[in-house]
């Protein structure tokens, strides 16, 4: 019972973790004052690019990457200033 | 004839001495509060705490907030909970010596750098008052399209203050501009034997960051003017103006919920009303 007990609190605890993280392409963001956020810089492929890379189109034309500090700072600095 | 010598050179030692630890204790760090109004629609005031660092080779000034980024960026890559835990309202630092102040601003992803000379034209007021223990004299200046007025403390006789308020007879001790928006108070002065990071690019935050870059003044304040007009994702792509294609975010909550931005700037107050 004790087992079931601290298996369940550990599922729920991993559960929120999870919850409060961004995918791969994004950074979470917390511009302290109130907004947390994923951000994400989407990027429209070229036409060059679309054609070079299957991997590219499966994405509906567009890539994502992590913002640089700067661009993440820039956007927490206009969203809370 | 021995005594005569040996008395000269004790005294030569003892003078050497003592040059040494007045040279030791000759250098300042003064904390300014500075209290100011972000944007030309602001109603209360923010605060930031900014540091001038005044040794025998000229001065440092710039926010505690960027003194912080340098600390850390001297052992280690700052993390984005760094950057934001640590955020100045403008990213500038002033480095001056007797006659020139360069400035250095971070604006997106550019820093750039322009020399300015440090000849402002005081006008002295015969008015007195304290201001932290301090006998203070008043002092007013146009600068930059602002008019400001300043308490110096003549028995602190270094001729340096906040920003690129120098020249004075006495540490300024605080100078507000005649409309409110910005107003640097000292808040504490100690003395101390100081040393400041020579790495400038140490201050800035350095992940997207584009090398440093000198530019003519008047220039500088027009690209600032028109990048602080632009929206979000306006700003996105001018950071990233050498890419081909456009870039623009993707804002999503913790749940993968795309989230509206607010993407219509407000008109910035800079301490410089030109453009």
């Amino acid at each position: 019972m004790k087992k079931l007990i601290l298996t369940f609190i550990a599922m729920v605890g991993f559960a929120f973790t999870s919850q409060a993280q961004c995918d791969s392409q994004s950074t979470l963001v917390n511009t302290g004052c109130g907004t947390v956020t994923c951000l994400s810089v989407e990027i429209p492929l070229t036409g060059y690019l679309e054609v070079d890379s299957a991997n590219y189109a499966a994405t509906g034309g567009t890539m994502r990457r992590k913002p640089s500090l700067r661009e993440a700072l820039d956007y927490a600095a206009q969203e809370c200033p | 004839m021995k005594k005569i010598i040996i008395l000269i050179v004790f005294s030569i030692g003892y003078c050497g001495l003592s040059q040494t630890k007045t040279t030791k204790d000759s250098d300042f760090l003064i904390s300014y509060q500075l209290d100011y109004k972000k944007f030309i629609t602001s109603e209360a005031n923010l605060s930031a705490n900014t540091l001038l660092i005044v040794t025998s080779q000229g001065s440092l000034f710039t926010f505690e907030a960027m003194m912080n980024l340098s600390k850390i960026q001297q052992e280690r890559e700052i993390t984005i909970a760094d950057a934001l835990a640590n955020r100045p309202p403008f990213y500038f630092l002033i480095k001056s010596d007797s006659e020139t102040t360069v400035h250095y601003e971070g604006i997106g992803s550019d820093t750039y750098n322009f020399k300015e000379k440090l000849n402002r034209v005081w006008e002295l007021i015969n008015q007195d008052t304290l201001i932290s223990g301090y006998s203070c004299k008043k002092a007013i200046l146009n600068y930059a399209g602002r008019k400001w007025s300043g308490w110096y403390a003549p028995e602190i006789p270094i001729a340096v203050g906040p920003y690129k308020f120098h020249g004075l007879p006495g540490l300024i001790m605080n100078i507000k501009d005649s409309e409110g928006v910005f107003n640097f108070t000292v808040s504490e002065i100690k003395k101390g034997n100081l040393v400041t990071d020579s790495r400038i690019e140490n201050y800035f935050v350095k992940d997207g960051a584009r090398p440093f870059e000198t530019i003519d003044i008047n220039e500088f304040y027009k690209i600032r003017g028109k990048f602080y007009k632009m929206n979000v994702n306006e700003r996105l792509q001018y950071m990233n103006r050498d890419e081909l294609a456009k870039p623009t975010y993707l804002i999503t909550d913790l749940n993968g919920e795309k989230v509206r931005v607010n993407t219509q700037p407000k008109t910035r107050n800079f301490i410089e009303l030109v453009e």
